[in-house]
């Protein structure tokens, strides 16, 4: 009897097991052919724009008017942009290409610049063609290299799937002992290809590119101690915010190096835990890069105007004298409002500050200074050659012009300029466009768009 | 009653059955229009579905699936590190292009990003992120050191740790 119960109820189950793993196999399998399209689309296009870049550089070395050097300048930026794209869609989490990321990145700045300089009549001079001409060597490694790996992928038929899964390999062991992803001829070739991008000297971009990163200038003074740098982060968040609270100290580190001061209730478990406010003061001269408060605001009680008068009081009160706001933003009962240095009347932007006020009660929950600290310092300001009225007009005749004053902003390449800035209308959006003071050049153009809409 | 069981066991099979083939696909977006009531709650945006507005929901996203369980400033911190892929050489050149490399973020690798509705605190987190706060002293990467991670994770320097999460270059 048990058997005659069992027999129907068993094939039907292997039934209907066999139809469900088999589904979920084909599924699968369809998940992971479109996955590994994706990877080959994504690798054959990379190749394909890495021979537009060398093409192109090639081209560009010898076209002679400027009419052909924008069309050479501009694909090559256009490929490397492209290419940049097509790198960031391969799953190559354990060979970085950073060298060659960083090549592409920096071959497409450079001819950018070049387009600008050709569209502006300047001269593209002797060293600028040799820098050129290096990058071109490194571009023809790039694409012969990259497509070598496309013709042993063809005949190997490795795929991107097993690459990825090689290299997704984890290990919960410790740097001494690393587990390293069994040899894949595919990983190895895109190995070499980064080896060899490192073995090329670095090109000479004199100036041409934008620094990768600018070593900052406002940090001045002795190196600080911890306790030093706990009586620092009080001070910065005011006796009647940190009163019986527990300070502990960490380092960041990183440039500039840094102790993070971490203000927390007693008994809050010293760590994360309980913790309220965080500040990081740099070891060098002890000045505050940010500072950040848990808490989050209760129903707004302020209005954006006390709010701001009331970080123009903070800011005075911390030692930053001279600062202006000039945006403000206002989200979840919280005020952003980002102050800029002004000096003899020009206003320095890359000098920012940005604080975070709390609009119930007006409390200061965040402060971000990295942009002052990279670039304050006594600037000695460059006289203006030109007057309000001739660079007024250099603007558009479109724009309605309602004010104009001197700004000092950072330009592509990361340079300071001084520069008018005219804000003015058409029709319903707002601008500001600067115009070179010195060599009377349209520096920027900015459209000022209300991004956040407070819901109330 | 033998009868009865048979029947019942062939019911529960095909039940289970059928409710395999119609589960809900895990990788389906939570419809955000019948959460506009929730969004508007949280005093973020009024504005129009823009390309702005989509970077900011993806990286509120990132920001609640990776770091729901860390304290706010490790919220921010996540928020930061995708700011600093974006101004690095090496990592594409848009919010989506970041959170959307194969294997970056771990949760956009499983589906969790879609699964579940970012809350006020990630949206807070993302928008200090945006206004440039960095609580990872220009972190590239982050890793939970307590869960087995890649081996090539361990080879990168350390800058600090913040709740379960230790940031690196």
């Amino acid at each position: 009897m048990q058997r005659r119960l069992a027999i129907p109820v068993l094939t039907i189950a292997l039934v209907i097991t066999a139809f469900l793993g088999i589904r979920e196999h084909l599924l699968r399998r369809q998940v992971e052919i479109q996955a590994e399209n994706q990877y080959q689309r994504a690798f054959q296009e990379l190749s394909y724009h890495l021979d537009g870049i060398e093409a192109e550089t090639a081209k560009a070395l010898v076209a002679s008017s400027p009419k052909g050097r924008m069309q050479t300048f501009s694909d090559i930026w256009r490929h490397a942009s492209a290419a940049q794209a097509n790198i960031g869609q391969l799953p190559l989490l354990t060979v970085p290409l950073t060298k060659t990321e960083q090549f592409i990145g920096r071959l497409g700045a450079f001819t950018y610049s070049l387009a600008v300089k050709n569209a502006q009549g300047q001269p593209i001079t002797a060293s600028e063609w040799a820098t050129l001409r290096d990058l071109h060597r490194q571009a023809k490694f790039m694409s012969t290299t990259v497509g070598k790996m496309q013709a042993s992928f063809m005949n190997e038929g490795s795929r991107w799937n097993d690459i990825q899964r090689a290299m997704a390999a984890t290990s919960a062991e410790r740097p001494g002992a690393p587990r390293k992803p069994r040899i894949n001829p595919a990983t190895k070739s895109l190995k070499m290809l980064e080896d060899g991008m490192r073995r090329f000297p670095d090109p000479d971009f004199a100036g041409n590119i934008p620094p990768e990163k600018i070593s900052p200038r406002g940090l001045t003074g002795p190196v600080i101690t911890e306790t030093r740098a706990i009586e620092i982060a009080r001070r910065f968040i005011g006796p009647e915010r940190t009163e019986g609270k527990q300070f502990t100290v960490t380092r960041v580190v990183t440039d500039p190096r840094s102790y993070r001061v971490t203000v927390a209730d007693p008994g809050g478990g010293g760590g994360d835990q309980g913790a309220s406010m965080r500040v990081d003061i740099s070891e060098k001269g002890g000045h505050v890069i940010w500072m950040l408060d848990d808490r989050r605001a209760n129903v707004s009680k302020l209005s954006l105007d006390r709010a701001t008068e009331i970080g123009t009081a903070f800011l005075e009160s911390r030692g930053f004298k001279n600062m202006r706001p000039i945006d403000r933003d206002q989200y979840q009962n919280v005020a952003i409002i980002t102050y800029v240095f002004e000096q003899d009347g020009v206003l320095i932007y890359p000098d920012a500050i940005k604080l975070r006020i709390a609009l119930d009660n007006g409390a200061i929950l965040g402060f971000e200074g990295s942009g002052y600290i990279t670039f304050h310092r006594a600037r000695v300001l460059p006289m203006p050659a030109l007057t309000m009225n001739e660079a007024r007009a250099m603007v558009s005749p479109r724009l309605d012009i309602t004010s104009a004053r001197l700004a000092v902003i950072l330009d592509d390449l990361g340079r300071e300029k001084l520069c008018y800035e005219f804000r003015g209308r058409l029709d319903t959006e707002e601008f500001r466009v600067y115009i070179d003071a010195v060599t009377g050049q349209e520096e920027k153009i900015e459209r000022i768009t209300p991004r956040r809409v407070e819901v109330t | 009653m033998r009868r009865f069981l048979t029947l019942l066991v062939i019911m529960a099979l095909l039940a289970i059955c059928v409710s395999l083939l119609f589960y809900p696909n895990p990788i389906m977006p939570v419809a955000i229009s019948s959460r506009n009531g929730k969004v508007s709650d949280q005093g973020l945006i009024a504005a129009p579905w823009d390309s702005y507005r989509y970077n900011v929901d993806l990286m509120a996203r990132v920001i609640q699936s990776e770091a729901w369980a860390e304290p706010y400033v490790g919220k921010v911190a996540i928020g930061a590190v995708i700011m600093n892929r974006l101004e690095s050489p090496n990592f594409p050149k848009t919010i989506p292009g970041v959170i959307f490399e194969p294997d970056a973020f771990e949760s956009v690798s499983n589906g969790l990003i879609w699964l579940w509705y970012p809350s006020a605190d990630a949206y807070r987190a993302t928008q200090d992120a945006l206004s440039g706060w960095d609580p990872t002293g220009g972190a590239l990467y982050y890793f939970n050191p307590s869960k087995p991670v890649s081996w090539w994770i361990w080879t990168r320097p350390i800058i600090t740790q913040i709740g379960n999460h230790v940031f690196s270059r």
